[in-house]
């Protein structure tokens, strides 16, 4: 009986040793593939209702990179039982190729109205067209900090993308242009000078906190909106200093006081800049900043020189498009 | 029962070895999927599959869209992993990634050495090309191949601020500045050795303030002695800093008016024309007598043109196109005197060639 027993558990512990070997062939063989498959991406087999938004989800943890699940594969939307390739690292850092490179335009808006336009308002029949044309296009709208990772090459953006920003911080910001951003669910930067705030025809807290709760991201324009590249008439190099710091401290810490949120990005009064000014940016931990020189930019431009073109009340469709630059030509064979 | 135990726990600290259990992460999601794949696809479709990443690739690799091309073929492997060849190509196609960069990267480095910043530039972009985490030639073209916007010094022994601002703003004043970007008061001492990034300075920024009171007494000092074309840079200075001051304002328009009238006077129309333009249109009679001027110049223009055409009538070419010229001269807008040149000037010639 005793030896009976022993034989049982004998066997019995044979049969856990064979169990646990082939657990442990089937789990190596298990771990190779899907190594093979993380590294650099993976194959998948599109099933029925996947989309590119929630393959996107599943396997880059965003569902707004369905772009890129599209770009690599060169395709508008998956088909059930198409197999694609997912990567999971980027593929056109810096969108290089061999006839050029990519560049990304920024879109600078002022004041807007109703009805009326002249140079430097943009009436709101010319926005929503220009608006609708990025769409129709298959412009993609960025954020200013995908921009950023563009350019320190650490983020890979759509073939066709583009920035949006308003300067100063007026009520039309409001009025005009935040419904139609949320019509197209486009993602945009308003640049406040926030001794303006609360004035006669700038916005207030509550409507800059609402749009920053709504996909607008507040940055700063400067405290005074003076042009901090030159000195005041009678103002010393030493009053100059402090002005600046005033300028670009006291407005950067009241907005995120004001939101909650960091400040990391500033655009420059008329544009103007110059290196003492750049120092201090980064000196206070600003990452980059915007002139308003009318050029695309390249992601080996300088952080804290990004170009931005001025949109004009007086442009018609075909001068927008001229804004819109998304490739350069160079010969990089 | 202890003897079970023992094994369960030996394929359990063997398998942690091997690296088989894998904590929950995102990648579970992909195993998944990956896995589905590679049961139900048979051997022949992953074949098939396999084949058309291969092809895939070699297009991609021929466009020069190498990294594409080399995930491709990567998952081309992953179908077929007992393939060598897929294997070497793959080696292959990396090895040619990497060499090429290094070529391309080496030879910016010569160019940037050699100050063609243009030709560097291109080449550190061909690196990138080949190899985006090329991370010196990231940082060539970012910080490298621009103009320098900050100095690097580093503090010696016996420095003071006053030294130190001597040294690279030539003014011991701007002491506060170097204390300012070190982020500690003007009246410590700096560290020895430490290095400090300071901002070269753009003169606009660094200029001494204007004394507006002293440049509009000599302003108005040289707009009394009729001496207009001195006086206006000095006004002109004025407004640069104070652009409010009416003053000044006033003695640059006085001043372009004045030239605008004495240039007239001796006959440099043109010339004329141009400084009563620069001035406000509000001032004076100036609008008045800049429309009594162009209608002058129209005038003379036109008499200069008929002339030119007497001439050309007469076949007397050389003399025509001097006419035509005058008239241009007065009046640089009129499109016929620009096109009667241009045919004067082939018929000019034509007669030579027949000559």
């Amino acid at each position: 009986m005793f030896i009976k027993i022993k034989k049982t558990r004998a066997a019995l512990v044979c049969c856990l040793n064979f169990f646990c070997f082939f657990i442990l062939i089937f789990l190596s063989i298990h771990s190779v593939d899907a190594k093979n498959l993380n590294e650099n991406f993976i194959i998948v087999k599109i099933k029925k209702g996947e989309t590119l938004s929630n393959l996107a989800d599943k396997y880059l943890d965003d569902n707004s990179k369905g772009w890129i699940i599209a770009e690599f594969n060169n395709i508008k939307a998956p088909t059930p039982g198409q197999t694609i390739i997912i990567p999971l690292k980027p593929f056109k850092l810096g969108g290089l190729k061999p006839d050029g490179y990519q560049t990304v335009p920024v879109l600078v808006y002022n004041k807007l109205s109703e009805n009326s336009s002249n140079r430097s308002v943009v009436n709101k029949t010319s926005f929503e067209e220009q608006m609708r044309y990025l769409k129709d296009n298959g412009f993609s709208v960025i954020t200013i900090s995908q921009l950023v990772n563009f350019l320190d090459f650490k983020e890979q953006i759509p073939e066709k993308s583009v920035v949006i920003t308003m300067d100063k911080g007026w009520k039309s910001v409001y009025n005009i242009a935040y419904p139609i951003l949320k019509k197209y669910k486009y993602p945009a930067t308003l640049f406040v000078c926030t001794d303006f705030i609360g004035k006669k025809e700038a916005l207030s807290w509550k409507q800059i906190k609402e749009m920053s709760k709504n996909g607008i991201n507040i940055e700063c324009n400067s405290k005074t909106y003076r042009n901090m590249a030159e000195l005041k008439n009678r103002e010393s190099f030493k009053e100059y200093l402090k002005a600046l710091a005033n300028e670009i401290l006291i407005s950067k810490k009241l907005i995120q006081q004001k939101l909650s949120k960091q400040c990391n990005y500033i655009a420059y009064p008329y544009g103007k800049t110059n290196n003492l000014i750049i120092a201090l940016l980064r000196k206070y931990g600003y990452h980059a900043a915007f002139t308003t020189k009318c050029c695309s930019n390249p992601f080996f431009i300088n952080n804290y020189l990004i170009n931005r073109s001025v949109i004009y009340g007086n442009y018609d469709i075909k001068d927008f498009k001229k804004k819109i630059a998304v490739f350069s030509e160079r010969n990089l064979k | 029962m202890k003897k079970i135990s023992i094994c369960i726990l030996t394929a359990f600290f063997i398998s942690l070895l091997s690296g088989c259990f894998v904590l929950p992460r995102k990648s579970d999601k992909i195993s998944s999927t990956s896995k589905t794949l590679l049961t139900k696809s048979t051997f022949k479709e992953k074949n098939i599959l396999s084949k058309e990443y291969q092809i895939k690739s070699l297009e991609l690799k021929k466009n020069g869209e190498l990294q594409k091309a080399i995930i491709y073929m990567k998952a081309a492997n992953v179908l077929k992993p007992d393939d060598s060849d897929i294997e070497a190509w793959i080696n292959s196609l990396q090895a040619t990634i990497d060499e090429e960069a290094e070529k391309h990267f080496k030879r910016g480095l010569v160019y940037f050495k050699q100050n063609l910043l243009e030709k560097a530039h291109k080449e550190l972009l061909i690196t990138l090309r080949y190899n985006p985490y090329h991370k010196k030639a990231f940082y060539f073209l970012k910080n490298e191949l621009i103009k320098k916007k900050h100095i690097s010094y580093k503090i010696k022994e016996k420095d003071t601020f006053k030294k130190i601002a001597e040294k690279i703003y030539k003014d011991p004043d701007k002491d506060f500045l170097i204390a300012y970007f070190m982020g500690i008061s003007v009246t410590s001492k700096p560290k020895p050795g430490k290095i400090i990034q300071l901002p070269v300075l753009d003169p606009k920024a660094t200029r001494k303030p204007v004394d507006v009171t002293a440049e509009l007494n000599k302003a108005k000092a040289l707009f009394k002695n009729k001496n207009y074309i001195e006086a206006l840079p000095v006004a002109i200075k004025i407004l640069r800093n104070d652009k409010e001051n009416k003053e000044a304002y006033h003695l640059v328009n006085a001043s372009y008016y004045q030239l605008g009238k004495e240039l007239a006077v001796q006959k440099k129309y043109q010339e004329s024309l141009k400084m009563l333009c620069k001035t406000d249109p509000a001032y004076k009679d100036v609008k008045t007598i800049i429309a009594g001027l162009k209608k002058f110049l129209k005038k003379r223009a036109e008499s200069h043109y008929k002339r030119g055409v007497e001439y050309f009538v007469n076949d007397k070419l050389k003399a025509a196109i001097k006419e035509w010229k005058k008239t241009l001269a007065l009046d640089p807008d009129n499109k016929d005197a620009k096109k009667d040149i241009e045919n004067a000037k082939s018929l000019l010639e034509k007669l030579k060639k027949v000559e």
